[in-house]
């Protein structure tokens, strides 16, 4: 064998090499944990019954429901998922109410309830069941068992970040800033387990009276990550502003406050 | 001629080999930096899901009486010692932490624990929801753990 011959049979090793290390790579890729999702929404779901029945609140429901008022346990129903529901979760309950008819027991009622109103947009959905005993107003025994069904609604948004820098390459953060000052921030935007997710924001800058001073944007893409500049101006009020950002129905995901000085 | 062709055959194959062994080192040192991150993230998940599963759900250990309902004795005894290494590892955690209990519009009414840093390596946070018990009243309060390395 030559040398020329030698030196493409080497080339050749290489990139099998080469070749082997990214199919490795595609081999070795991982989606997210699905074990450890799955134990903490189906935790979650299961924590939302227990405060729903320790709280009393799903025996208001079964006796509004019972007594011919639906709407008011809706709302009841709405009040309380608001309360104690994460921002990004949806939730349908479902109850069933048992009676003992001498030999066995017949279900007796059954109430469906959701939040904010529909059924589940998510192939995820978690779910958890707890039975309690109830009397009903005859003061007879009746068993209820209660199904709780969580989904998130727009993919797993929990921490949204946002972070501000005095320079371009976002080198160096700050919370204090001049008048005719650039703020470039950053938002971030991950589930519960650290993966960037997409979701559609809008981004408003309020001044230190709390109005809008038009320097945001709206309805921006966030793959992950979006970063932007405003600047402030000669005339700006001096104090606390705060870059707020809302998802696209307009709920509150998160806000940072910088101050501006002289 | 041919000892020209030849010798510009070599540089070539030498510059080849070079990309070659410089990407190849690359990528290695991108993966095995990601499953370092990786297996730290997952570590600190499950440290931040441990936590909470005892706080929340263990009567002997945790903050609670029975699952979810808070005993704000428990409460306060646990916000006592939480700069107590050996007292926190009871619950798993080993790690920088941040513990806050919240309301229902997320103000914080109980917290403890370091300043989260902006970038804290493999940073998790897990909220989940409990009920306050303080004498007759309850109220419904957001449990949230930070935790990172």
């Amino acid at each position: 064998m030559d040398m020329r011959g030698f030196i493409l049979f080497v080339d050749a090793i290489f990139a099998a090499l080469l070749v082997l290390t990214l199919f490795s790579m595609l081999l070795s890729f991982r989606f997210p944990e699905s074990p450890q999702e799955n134990y903490y929404y189906t935790a979650l779901s299961k924590d939302f019954l227990e405060i729903l029945v320790q709280s009393g609140t799903a025996e208001e429901l079964i006796n509004l429901s019972e007594n011919g008022m639906r709407d008011y346990a809706s709302t009841l129903f709405k009040e309380f998922s608001m309360k104690s529901l994460l921002p990004d979760l949806q939730c349908k309950l479902l109850i069933e109410v048992y009676k003992w008819n001498g030999t066995n027991f017949t279900l007796k009622d059954n109430f469906v309830f959701y939040y904010p109103g529909n059924e589940p947009t998510s192939t995820n959905v978690y779910t958890a069941k707890k039975i309690m005993l109830r009397k009903n107003s005859s003061n007879v025994e009746e068993f209820v068992v209660l199904t709780s069904n969580l989904w998130s609604s727009s993919l797993n948004v929990i921490v949204i970040s946002i972070n501000t820098f005095l320079d371009e390459n976002m080198k160096y953060p700050s919370m204090n800033f001049r008048k005719n000052d650039t703020v470039f921030y950053r938002v971030r935007a991950m589930d519960n387990f650290g993966n960037p997710i997409k979701v559609n924001v809008s981004i408003v800058i309020l001044n230190p009276n709390g109005g809008d001073s038009g320097k945001g944007v709206q309805n921006v893409f966030v793959n992950g990550i979006y970063q932007n500049s405003f600047n402030f101006e000669e005339n700006d009020a001096i104090g606390a502003w705060k870059i707020v950002v809302y998802d696209s129905s307009g709920k509150l995901m998160s806000v940072k406050q910088i101050n501006l000085g002289e | 001629m041919k000892a020209q062709a030849f010798s510009l055959d070599v540089l070539v194959s030498i510059l080849i080999l070079g990309l070659l062994i410089i990407s190849i080192s690359y990528l290695t040192n991108q993966i095995i930096q990601d499953s370092y991150e990786q297996r730290r993230r997952e570590n600190n998940v499950n440290q931040a899901l441990l936590a909470l599963r005892t706080l929340l759900e263990d009567e002997e250990l945790g903050i609670v009486d029975q699952r979810n309902l808070i005993n704000s004795t428990k409460l306060q005894d646990f916000l006592n010692n939480c700069d107590n290494e050996s007292f926190m590892s009871r619950f798993g955690i080993t790690r920088n932490f941040y513990f806050r209990i919240s309301d229902e519009f997320y103000s914080p009414l109980y917290e403890c624990g370091y300043s989260v840093p902006q970038k804290g390596r493999g940073l998790v946070h897990f909220t989940r929801i409990g009920l306050l018990r303080n004498g007759s009243k309850e109220k419904i309060v957001r449990v949230s753990l930070v935790i990172w390395t």
